[in-house]
């Protein structure tokens, strides 16, 4: 007899259920660290609270009914505090669902209350993941995917168990948990006092190897069901506007900014988080030195360099939100190397780019703000979630060329902008005096005369001006390298003055903000025009995703220096070990980058196809999907109906080759070996196959003797129906072939005829019935 | 069964069972020979044993539109879980954004899945209902419900079986685990409120397995008809004792019993005690013979029943006097003191053994009130002295029944 599994009882499952519900609760909690909305405190209860909780149920219990009462209306009034103090209203909303998340943790909960708390822990799920478009997002909905569905299932088992779901419980304040007034009916009294050890060996004991392995193959079904149905839902568009985006507001954190302080890069060297994947449609175009540029920083403020409001103006924001935008008359558009950049949120609103470019594209319609004198582009607010842009046409020299400088000496300013971007920074644009309006990239401001003497002296120590910015560029960086070396702390002697002056003047080690600063200044008092830009410098080749990586502690600063003979700016790095010659390693290739080959590539190849391929699945990917699957479907029926030709004219030619005695008599010898072994097959193998998975067979419901008997007696049953003219003679046989079936379908092994007789008796027998008419 | 004065005669509590349902041993189930009192075998299970020859093509149809009968009905988590779905799927398609993309697929997903799995839950089970008589009405009887799982692997979990019997209806949980290739019972204490014809039927069978977003039934039209007899009664004897009591010199009934005479010999049968061998006429027939006693002699009764509409004006005074009647029979049978039934103007039924006593009572589960005239006629006289006495079921006064030995009193009710 084969022995019976346990069973959970409803106590077990109740268990189970509250450990579940537990999880879930912690489970999309914790997704919340992903994002930063400033949830650490309540991150922080739960984290504490729920395991506790969920691995001692007898404390739901002690919790005393003024709790209940009194836990709603103060989430509800903290979360208002919470909106009118923050003005922003999804993270306040997030912090509201942790609230009741954790409060749906810790109280008792019946099949509602379930319910409530997978649906709080999906929408926390949801929008984090929404946000962060992290790939961590797949394995946070996974598991919160198994873990729900078990708890539902857990939820029908014990309503099973109990005999039907439980009726409402009528109950003064419609918020108070079922359960604390009435427990699950038939549910055993104490179902708290739970030992996980005991229900851990009573769920592997129940627990079935073969329905465990089933369910995690239909889970896994699931799985490739839901990944089929991605790429199979339409892809259209209805307006396209991702309006969580308003909901939610977020300043930079790592320095980017119109107003970069010196150390402030230096500061997001520090952080060696992955800030930008690049995606390059021709990996040999990738340039020797891959300069990300991000600000054009123009006013010297004492301590740093920050944006003017004249070169703020120079910012144009498209009209509407739009997929494309373009930079029209740019030279570089028969370029057909295609960039695709997946920015990562809390880096900057600031688009890291090569230089200018001809066609900017993102995954979802996006208003921007564009300056093509400065060739740089920017995001309205600080994104709250990864952009993903392709770039096309993307100058890559190191040159940006601006024909108005070079003709008026001065960047053209936008007046109907320029107001607003001086009312932005503070500033009257009324008093001229203090707000310029041309911008010429020679101001030095400095207050001190002295300063400006030095810089005056230390210019003629470089050789003055010379021919052109370039030039100059070259032999600066040559004299801030023989007297500074690199270091990324920054030390000034103590003294009056401007700190970096007062730098410059010493031999003390500094940074790549105060070389590129120093540049710049010099250059200024040189009567050259320069400015200040940061950004990243350079990045990694993963060669398992085929991208580059850039990271935070790539971030980096140099100076673009004017050359009049050229006409554009010029990239000049005086870092030491930088390469401060524009246009040099143009088209290296990839190969001129280091390589990532750790397991960190491997997660950042990962990360790479998840946003390739995933994240920037649009319309257009599902229609090269369906033309691939095509492409791939009629390659292979060409291939199949070449090879079905190939071997049809490969028959003919044998067909048509001389016949001869020996190939008459293989041909013959042939057949007849075949029609042998099927006649033997037919008469002994079958039966002999039949016969041993017989003796096999674990139950007689699984013995192909008993079904194929029983199969034979439903088609003699069907035969003789309505087939009362059978003669005596066939009836008798009938009867017999009958009694010997019925044996081999119930009867014991010993008292079997021969099966394969008794069927081909049965067929001869319903052979002669068909005959016979109706 | 003797009785006394007064005596409440017959009103015999039966246990009301309840039983929790128990798993049945694999190797129980497999029987497939027609059991008394069962109906045949329903359910997927058994549609798919007659439809094995075409059970591909069937079910890819059945995927597509379900059989007759079967229905998927969201419930309300299910309606939730397709209202959010609506809803991220409006988001995703207002925002492009694949996050919700994937959300949406994962959640319709589920939502197939739940399907998958529900009908996989229903695949391979059988049920069939055991409804044996007879019943009584007021009696609480045990309607069985048999079922088996032919699946390979898969248990079976969460079903739910609607079972009606005249006014009476219940929704039974299974709420253990069904294993593969096992069987169980769940039992159903049902009271017939009246007598006559009952259907008990097996409306349909449900499950929200397994995550309670769908609710798929299947529908049922297993019906087991069973015949509820007469309700048992209280009556009171009215006679003496005496006029109750055998008498043993007014001869004895020639029929097998335990009285002294003998009757014949027959041939052994187990359980036979080895006093009665009758060792002579064994060893001359060589074969084992024991005696036969001629039963007491004890003097025995007519029952008649009249269904004239005329005599019964009140219908639960004719239910009355169906209960007492049927009470009656049963006691005097279990006595051996019936001789004969009778109803109406129908000639006497002998009563000779318990299928006697039992078609009376299966007469007076349908017996209606008919409009013809009856006059009692002088009681059937068999050739026996013992087969005088005639008891008449009759009224008594407003609401009372009574029945008369010869015109005299004898029990009300």
């Amino acid at each position: 007899m084969e022995t019976l599994r346990p069973q959970l009882n409803l106590t077990e499952l109740r268990q189970l259920r509250w450990l579940l519900g537990g999880l879930i609760g912690l489970l999309s909690a914790w997704t919340v660290f992903y994002m930063e909305v400033d949830a650490l405190v309540v991150l922080a209860v739960i984290t504490a609270v729920v395991p506790v909780f969920t691995f001692f149920p007898r404390l739901s219990r002690v919790l005393p009914r003024v709790f209940h009462l009194l836990a709603f209306p103060v989430i509800v009034v903290l979360f208002a505090l919470d909106i009118w103090s923050t003005r922003e209203p999804l993270p306040a909303m997030i912090r509201l669902a942790l609230m009741l998340l954790c409060y749906r943790c810790i109280a008792p909960r019946g099949r509602r209350e379930d319910l409530q708390l997978i649906l709080l822990a999906l929408f926390v799920v949801v929008v984090t993941g929404v946000f962060t478009v992290s790939i961590a997002f797949v394995a946070q909905i996974l598991l919160f995917t198994a873990a729900s569905l078990a708890l539902l299932l857990v939820v029908t088992l014990s309503d099973a168990r109990a005999g039907g779901v439980a009726p409402p419980v009528k109950e003064p304040r419609r918020f108070l948990p079922q359960l604390s007034a009435a427990p699950l009916p038939g549910a055993e009294a104490g179902w708290e006092r739970v030992s996980w050890l005991e229900l851990l060996g009573r769920v592997r004991a129940v627990a079935d190897v073969r329905v465990v392995a089933l369910g995690g193959a239909l889970f896994g079904g699931v799985v490739m069901l839901s990944a089929l149905l991605f790429l199979a839902l339409p892809r259209f568009e209805i307006s396209n506007e991702f309006f969580l985006d308003r909901l939610i507001t977020k300043s930079t954190r790592t320095g980017f900014s119109d107003n970069v302080t010196f150390q402030d890069v230096v500061n997001i060297q520090q952080d060696s988080s992955v800030a930008l994947m690049v995606d390059v449609s021709d990996p040999n175009a990738v340039p020797g030195e891959l300069y990300w540029r991000m600000l054009v920083l123009d006013e010297y403020s004492g301590n740093g360099f920050r944006v003017s409001a004249g070169l703020r103006s120079t910012f144009q924001s498209s009209r509407e939100k739009m997929h494309v935008h373009t930079w029209r008359g740019l030279r570089n558009q028969d370029d057909r190397t295609v960039w695709t950049l997946y920015f990562q949120p809390g880096v900057s609103k600031y688009l890291p780019l090569l230089g200018g470019f001809s066609r900017l594209t993102f995954g979802e319609p996006q208003a921007l703000l564009q300056s093509s004198s400065l060739r740089l582009a920017q995001l309205p607010v600080e994104p709250a979630k990864m952009v993903a842009y392709r770039v096309e046409g993307m100058d890559t020299d190191g040159m940006i060329r601006d024909p108005f400088f070079a003709r008026e000496g001065r960047i053209r300013v936008n007046e109907s902008r320029f107001g607003q971007a001086a009312a932005e920074r503070g500033l009257d644009p009324m008093l001229d005096e203090l707000v310029p309006r041309d911008v010429t990239f020679l101001d030095l401001g400095l207050e001190r005369p002295e300063d400006v003497a030095l810089l005056q002296k230390w210019v003629a120590e470089i050789g003055g001006p010379g021919e052109g910015g370039g030039e100059f560029a070259r032999r600066a960086a040559a004299w801030l390298q023989s007297r500074h070396a690199y270091s990324l702390s920054m030390r000034l002697s103590p003294g009056e003055g401007d700190p970096l002056i007062r730098w410059l003047n010493s031999s003390e080690p500094g940074h790549c903000e105060l070389f590129a600063g120093g540049l710049v200044m010099l250059s200024r008092a040189a009567g050259i025009p320069a400015r200040l830009i940061t950004g990243f410098k350079g990045g990694v080749w993963n060669p398992v995703s085929g991208s580059i990586t850039v990271r935070n502690s790539d971030a980096h600063a140099w100076a673009e220096i004017w050359d009049h003979g050229l006409g554009a700016w010029l990239r000049s790095d005086a870092t030491p070990g930088a390469q401060a010659t524009p246009g040099t390693g143009l088209s290296a290739g990839f190969r001129s980058l280091e390589f990532d080959e750790g397991w960190g590539a491997r997660f950042d190849g990962l990360r790479v196809f998840w946003y390739r391929r995933i994240v920037s699945f649009d319309q257009d990917s599902q229609m090269e999907l369906l033309r691939g699957t095509k492409e791939h479907i009629r390659a292979t029926l060409e291939s199949m109906r070449v090879f079905i030709e190939e071997k049809l004219r490969a028959f003919a030619a044998w067909v048509r080759s001389p016949w001869d005695v020996s190939r008459v008599a293989g041909l013959v010898g042939g057949l007849v070996a075949l029609l042998s072994l099927v006649v033997l097959w037919r008469r002994a193998g079958r039966g002999w196959w039949m016969g041993w998975r017989s003796r096999r067979a674990a139950s007689h419901r699984r013995d192909p003797v008993r079904i194929e008997a029983s199969r034979w007696l439903a088609r003699l049953e069907r035969a003789e129906r309505g087939r009362a003219g059978a003669g005596p003679e066939l009836r008798a046989q009938l009867e017999v072939t009958r009694a010997r079936l019925l044996r081999l379908r119930f009867g014991a092994r010993e008292g079997w005829a021969t099966p394969a007789v008794v069927f081909r008796q049965a067929k001869s027998v319903l052979r002669s019935l068909s005959r016979v008419r109706r | 069964m003797p009785t006394s004065e007064p005596q409440a005669a017959s009103s015999r509590p039966q246990p009301v069972t309840t039983l929790v349902p128990a798993v049945l041993e694999a190797a129980s189930v497999q029987d497939e020979a027609p059991v008394p009192g069962a109906t045949e075998w329903q359910g997927p299970w058994a549609a798919s044993r007659r439809r094995r020859d075409r059970r591909w093509r069937s079910l890819l149809w059945a995927l597509l539109y379900p059989p007759r009968g079967h229905r998927i009905v969201p419930t309300v988590t299910g309606v939730l879980l397709i209202a959010v779905s609506l809803g991220i799927g409006t988001a995703a398609y207002n925002t492009a954004n694949n996050i919700l993309f994937i959300t949406l697929s994962i959640l319709l997903s589920c939502l197939i899945l739940s399907g998958v799995m529900s009908w996989l839950n229903l695949r391979g089970v059988a049920w069939r209902l055991h409804a044996s008589g007879p019943w009584r009405a007021g009696q609480t009887q045990t309607v069985a419900l048999e079922l088996r799982n032919a699946k390979a692997i898969l248990p079976t979990y969460g079903l739910w079986f609607d079972l009606r019997a005249g006014e009476a209806q219940e929704r039974r949980h299974l709420g253990i685990r069904l294993d593969a290739g096992a069987g169980t019972r769940l039992e159903w204490a049902v009271k017939a409120a009246r007598r006559g014809r009952l259907d008990v039927e097996l409306r349909g069978v449900g499950s929200l397995f397994p995550f309670g977003f769908l609710h798929k039934s299947v529908a049922s039209d297993l019906v087991r008809e069973v015949l509820v007899w007469p309700a048992s009664v209280d009556y009171r004897r009215h006679l003496g004792s005496a006029a109750w009591r055998a008498a043993p010199s007014q001869g004895q009934v020639n029929r097998p019993g335990h009285g002294s005479d003998l009757l014949a010999l027959r041939r052994y049968a187990p359980g036979d005690s080895p006093r009665l061998v009758h060792w002579k006429a064994t060893a001359r027939l060589r074969q084992i013979l024991v005696r036969q006693f001629v039963a007491e002699g004890l003097e025995g009764f007519i029952l008649q029943v009249s269904s004239d509409a005329a005599l019964w004006p009140r219908a639960e005074q004719f239910e009355l006097a169906l209960g007492l009647a049927a009470t009656l029979a049963e006691d005097l049978f279990k006595q051996e003191r019936l001789q004969a039934v009778r109803i109406d103007e129908e000639a006497p039924l002998t009563v000779r053994r318990l299928r006697d006593v039992e078609s009376f009572l299966d007469r007076l589960a349908l017996l209606e009130p008919t409009e013809r005239p009856m006059r009692y006629t002088e009681g059937p006289r068999a050739s026996g002295p013992n087969l005088r006495r005639v008891l008449r079921i009759e009224p008594h006064g407003a609401r009372g029944v009574a029945a008369l030995l010869d015109g005299n009193l004898a029990a009300t009710a």
